[in-house]
Order: C-alpha cells, then structure tokens, then sequence
C-alpha cells in the first residue's frame, strides 16, 4: 500500500528495482542506482537514458496519481503520464534541481489534466473504465468510502477537482497551488472550502458522516 | 474521522504502471521527444502572440488608413459641391446684373 508522505517526498522506495529494457548502455549505468537527485538530473541531462528512467520511476507515482484521482481513468492517466514526461525530457535543459523537477512536473501534470478534461466535456465524452484501486486491504481502511470520496471528488469542476487533488493528495500548501494553477491564492482556499463543504454536505446526505 | 483524513485517504497516491518508464523511453527512442531547442519558433507561445500582435498591428494599421481615406474623400465631394453651388450662385447674379444693365439702354433707345 502506498502511503501519504509529506510534501517533496519521493518514491524511490517504492521502485522496483530491475534494469530498464530498452535504455541505451551507459557508462553511468550501474552508478545510476545510486547517484544524489543532483547528480541524477545532470546525467539525465547528459543524455544518459537509465538515469532519465530513474528519474521517471522516481516521480511516476506523483504524476500517474494526480492524473488518475483527475481523470479517473487508468489508461487515460497511463497516457496522460507519459506526454507528461515526454514533455520533461524536452525540457530537461531547464530544470536545475529536484525541487525544480518536482514543481514542473506537478504544474505540466495539473495542466495537462485540466486541458484533457475540457476536452472531454467539450465532445461530451465521459470515462466508462474507472476501475477499483488494487492493493488496498479492507481490513485497514474503508475502501468502498475511499472510492466513493473519489467519485465525488470527481464531480468537482475540473479546477477545484485539480486543487483538492494537489491539497489532499500532494499535501501541499495553498500558496504552493496557487503557484503551480496560477491562480490567485484566495481562489484556491476558496475552491477548497467550497469543495470541502460540498463534499461534506454529499456525504452527510448519504449518511457517512 | 474527520473530513481531511478520509480525503487524504482517499486520495493517496496510486503505483504507476511499472512499465511507465521503459514505454515513455521507447517513444524518446522513437523519435517522439524532440528537444525544445530544435522546435520551429513557431512552436513557441511567445512567438505565436508576437505573431499575433503583428497580426492585429497591420489589421489596425489598415483599417486607420481606409477610414482617413474616405474621411478625405467625402471632404473633397462636400468642396466640390459647395463649388459647384457658389459658380453657379455667381453666373446668376451676372445674369441678372446684366440684365438690368441693358434695360435703361432699351428704355432710351424708344
């Protein structure tokens, strides 16, 4: 089970680890299993294909879950992840550190959702392949609770959806989503305090709380 | 459990698909991940509102120059006709004026 972690977290931990199947060899390769966030971006930056795949593996459950509690498809968030970071190793040259990665992938990402489902409401497409999440035991948390939070989360409009998703899921503080949406941050503690009270009302209408 | 806690729950992060990286690393193989620097300048948002503002520029620029154009136009119509008015205000007057001039030379003649 994947837990909360705070703000800046990693998931390195969680990565499996084997080789990447169809990076080039590298000289750097084997030192790339455990080379500083630095030193990772700079061979990254280098052209060293393994040491981009880490840094990949080392964020992809960041951007993988913002786009899966966003859109609520796994393989639109599968594609989703991927242009995301398709899209960083265009702009690799201008990242300069970890931080840096991190803050660039969660506005790209949060971007990227926003667009897609403008796009969707736009041709009035809706997502029929939401699946339950696998690897939750029912025995430590309220999995069908979860899910149905996460449906209602859903039916936010897509910008208050995007900042309970950062808030809640990131952790991260109002002034950190007001500069990753561009948005003003009384905007954002406002959406989060209409949302939440929403989401309040729905479930105490269902008896939850 | 307060409301925070069932959402943080709720929305904790999910395992990306393990693959995620060997499939975003055969697109780059493939082709897919031009670097930015190597992108037309059109592809750039600043250059696209640039081209815009040029856009817009000539637009306006075109649209001052058509209208003081008929602006001068309709001028010179209204000179002309106020012209064409005063002419002929004057050869009237003449001809009444040399009307009355060769009356008294009729009236002495008899």
């Amino acid at each position: 089970m994947v837990t909360a972690a705070p703000f800046g977290r990693t998931d390195t931990a969680a990565l499996p680890a084997r080789p990447v199947a169809v990076a080039a060899p590298s000289p750097h390769c084997a030192a790339a299993q455990d080379v500083s966030s630095k030193d990772l971006l700079t061979l990254a930056k280098a052209g060293d294909q393994a040491a981009f795949a880490m840094l990949i593996r080392r964020h992809q459950n960041m951007v993988f879950s913002v786009a899966l509690h966003m859109l609520r498809s796994r393989p639109a968030a599968e594609d989703l992840a991927q242009e995301v970071f398709l899209e960083l190793y265009r702009h690799l040259s201008r990242l300069e550190s970890d931080a840096h990665v991190v803050s660039w992938l969660r506005r790209v990402a949060s971007h990227r959702c926003i667009d897609e489902i403008r796009r969707r409401n736009h041709r009035q497409e809706f997502a029929t392949d939401t699946l339950p999440e696998p690897g939750h035991s029912p025995q430590t948390r309220d999995v069908f609770g979860a899910e149905r939070l996460q449906a209602m989360v859903a039916e936010l409009p897509e910008k208050a959806r995007m900042v309970v998703v950062l808030r809640y899921q990131e952790e991260m503080e109002p002034t950190e989503i007001a500069s990753a949406l561009s948005m003003p941050i009384n905007t954002v503690k406002s959406h989060l305090r209409r949302s939440i009270a929403a989401l309040r009302e729905s479930l105490m209408s269902r008896g939850r709380l | 459990m307060n409301m925070d806690q069932e959402l943080r729950d709720a929305l904790q992060r999910k395992q990306a698909p393990p693959d995620l990286a060997d499939r975003v690393l055969a697109r780059i193989n493939n082709g897919e991940a031009a670097p930015a620097s190597n992108r037309g300048p059109g592809s750039s948002g600043v250059f696209r509102w640039l081209a815009a503002a040029a856009v817009l520029a000539i637009a306006a620029g075109g649209a001052e120059t058509y209208y003081t154009q008929q602006q001068q136009a309709a001028e010179t119509a209204r000179v002309k006709q106020e012209l064409q008015v005063a002419l002929q205000i004057t050869n009237d007057t003449l001809a009444r004026v040399q009307s009355k001039l060769s009356q008294p030379a009729e009236s002495s003649g008899r």
